[in-house]
């Protein structure tokens, strides 16, 4: 199983290099783009691609992001914005990361189903890289849904002639239907994993971190092949659980934090046993058409749902998973995320927590006031 | 119109063509949340504290109020909103938008029991017209106008009906002055006059901005478009999208570019970038605006802005100090 993880890993990253003055072997077209880009169609027009975003998570786990999102600060990116934009930036541009840093791209490629924030800086990226951007518009839930359903379709086929005349090639339309049913069977394996840990407990570390083959590979014929055999291989060596406080990490993971999530809150009788971040990727492809069910899947991201939506999931977790509490973490760097957690631990009837933190910037993580709202959430569970 | 109703909103992607809504000036509430737009939490505190306040409609032009919304919805029952505009441009972006404002005219029919029929919005439209023509006039004009009147006059006129405008646009006329250095200001919806005041105190004359409710607003006033006269929603979506863009359009490039030809057109002297903190579309344009204005050869000051009392002494100082080198 490790095998196939790393060589997809290491697949990934052949994009990058130690040396800035490198070249690529593929010859290939690259784009970097964001977590929810439908990346079936670059795959179906042979085009590579990377994620910025994924990598300053990786930057952040090497415990370096403090250390780059220092140098962003020297290239006017401001310390109140997100911390995945100015850890990447700041490593992009000083020429130096962990695995070095990424090509640079021939296009650059952005959505909204997760936040307005990633086209912000993709268009920042454009202007700095003079590198033609294209962001794609998803406005989640609407009636009628036909509209939304047209205007998405619209920008995929305008994406889908951008990218074709840039690269000299037609999209091969067999190709993105491969993709999207390897896309489709990776992420249903994935949901068998989450389901499995109602019974046994994998940690969020496993969980958070492989998750990245989902991220950034979905639509790869090795990603489906590497998650049939990761959820039989974590089976084996996790415990049942019984007779334990079961508790719910509700948000980013702490990337750089060594176990991706604060571990004091666990004991030998109380165990984080689910979150709702391995979730965000379980993406929904369905429809008549290829273009059906890629709109679909990508305006309808877990990000990209109203407060309502983002309720009924939290309660459906804490009844499948029977959860005793949970913890919310309130992300600087994700506004949409931190600003609703108080009404979302509103709505939940069980013990909670709010800790306030950063998923890269470990500075904002206060160590005092995270082990008062242990010791207070400790007693009271 | 809209008589008895107060809608409060945020953006220039709410048309005032379509309906008569209050822009959102200023309100310290007690909406409190962590590394968020402060501006946004008041306009969250007023919506539900102000009781003379029907509804708002939001639009999901940024991060902070597309929460606006899902927020207000848990904690008010007042009729609210959410119009969702395209955050790219071209002929899709306008039929999708020309939907969106038939949703919103029909939401507002059916809530408040009126009837916005095609004939009043034409009027509206012709109205609508001539508020940003005469925006447009006092704008070329002003060398001889002080901006902070200027500006007090269209922030009055964005929290009167439309029908009222006339009554607002009046700002005073003051002798030109060759000794004062000549400013340019960039920012988003600029409420808070103390700076203006500052500016002009320590030697400034602003004679160009792109700010949300100056050129920004009225820019569609310098485009030139035939009238959908059968289809006034996608008429309104057109003009309201080919406005100049904010941040959230993401076009950075054109925004850019029509800063920089008007500042060398001018012949401006400085440049006052004026941001909310934790406004992240103004922070990513940010440092490739920098670099553009640099190239011009022109100086440029940063200045955030936190809608708290005890920010002036600091930029006063920053202001004065700038206002010096110049």
């Amino acid at each position: 199983m490790l095998k196939k993880f790393v060589s997809i890993i290491q697949k990934y990253y052949s994009n990058f290099a130690r040396n800035p003055q490198a070249v690529r072997k593929s010859g290939k077209p690259l784009a970097w783009v964001t977590s929810f880009v439908p990346i079936e169609i670059l795959y179906a027009l042979d085009i590579e691609f990377v994620f910025p975003e994924s990598y300053a998570a990786v930057i952040a786990a090497s415990s370096k992001g403090d250390h780059y999102i220092s140098k962003a600060y020297e290239m006017n990116l401001d310390s109140s914005i997100c911390s995945y934009s100015t850890c990447f930036n700041g490593s992009f541009f000083s020429s130096s990361g962990p695995r070095g840093i990424p090509f640079k791209p021939d296009v650059l490629i952005a959505t909204n189903n997760q936040c307005n924030t990633l086209p912000g800086w993709w268009n920042n990226l454009s202007l700095e890289l003079d590198v033609p951007v294209f962001v794609l518009d998803y406005p989640g839930e609407e009636e009628p849904e036909a509209n939304i359903r047209d205007y998405v379709k619209r920008q995929h086929r305008d994406l889908i002639a951008f990218l074709e005349k840039m690269c000299g090639t037609k999209l091969d339309e067999s190709k993105l239907r491969a993709g999207i049913s390897n896309s489709r069977e990776a992420i249903g394996r994935w949901k068998e994993f989450l389901d499995l840990r109602r019974d046994y407990y994998i940690s969020c570390q496993n969980s958070f971190d492989y998750i990245l083959p989902l991220i950034v590979a979905r639509c790869f014929d090795e990603t489906k092949d590497f998650y049939h055999e990761f959820k039989d291989k974590l089976k084996e060596e996790s415990p049942i659980l019984a007779g334990e406080k079961r508790l719910l990490w509700h948000g980013y993971p702490l990337w750089h934090h060594h176990k991706r999530y604060i571990d004091k809150f666990e004991s030998d009788s109380i165990k984080i046993i689910a979150d709702d971040y391995s979730s965000w990727w379980n993406l929904e492809y369905s429809g008549p058409s290829w273009e059906d069910e890629l709109a679909g899947a990508y305006n309808y991201t877990y990000l990209n749902r109203n407060m309502e939506f983002k309720k009924r999931f939290l309660a459906s977790l804490i009844d499948y998973y029977t959860i005793d509490g949970i913890i919310f973490n309130a992300n600087k760097s994700c506004k949409r995320e931190s600003a609703l957690v108080l009404p979302l631990k509103e709505s939940v009837k069980k013990p909670s927590v709010i800790i306030t933190s950063d998923m890269v910037d470990s500075t904002v993580l206060n160590k005092g006031s995270q082990n008062l709202a242990y010791d207070i959430f400790g007693e009271i569970l | 119109m809209m008589t008895g109703r107060r809608l409060l909103t945020i953006s220039n992607y709410i048309p005032e063509e379509l309906i008569d809504v209050e822009r959102f000036i200023s309100y310290s509430g007690r909406i409190r949340i962590n590394s968020f737009c402060t501006y946004v939490q008041n306009f969250i505190a007023k919506t539900i504290d102000d009781p003379n306040i029907t509804g708002a409609v939001i639009p999901n032009s940024c991060d902070s109020i597309r929460i606006a919304y899902d927020y207000l919805v848990n904690y008010t029952g007042k009729f609210l909103y959410q119009l969702k505009h395209p955050l790219i441009e071209g002929e899709n972006a306008v039929d999708y938008f020309s939907h969106e404002l038939k949703k919103l005219k029909g939401a507002l029919e059916s809530h408040f029991n009126i009837a916005l029929t095609d004939e009043m919005i034409k009027e509206r439209i012709d109205e609508s017209d001539k508020k940003m023509r005469r925006m447009k006039e006092l704008y070329d004009n002003l060398n001889s106008l002080s901006y902070s009147d200027y500006l007090q006059c269209v922030n009055n006129s964005f929290t009167d009906t439309l029908a009222n405008w006339k009554s607002h646009l009046n700002p005073e006329s003051k002798k030109a002055n060759t000794n004062e250095k000549k400013i340019y200001i960039i920012g988003p919806f600029l409420t808070d006059l103390q700076i203006i005041h500052l500016i002009e105190k320590f030697g400034g004359t602003i004679i160009g901005d792109y700010i949300t409710n100056s050129q920004r607003f009225f820019s569609t006033a310098l485009v030139e478009g035939g009238r959908h006269d059968n289809d006034v929603c996608r008429y309104i979506a057109g003009r309201t999208l080919a406005k100049y863009p904010s941040p959230t359009l993401n076009n950075f490039r054109r925004m850019i570019d029509i800063i920089i030809e008007e500042i060398r057109a001018k012949k401006i002297q400085g440049v006052i970038f004026i941001y909310q903190m934790f406004c992240e579309p103004y922070e990513y344009v940010y440092p490739a605006l920098c670099k553009c204005i640099k190239a011009a050869d022109v100086p440029l000051l940063k200045l955030q802005i936190e809608n708290t009392m005890n920010q002036y002494e600091n930029i006063q100082t920053r202001i004065e100090t700038f206002m010096n080198c110049l």
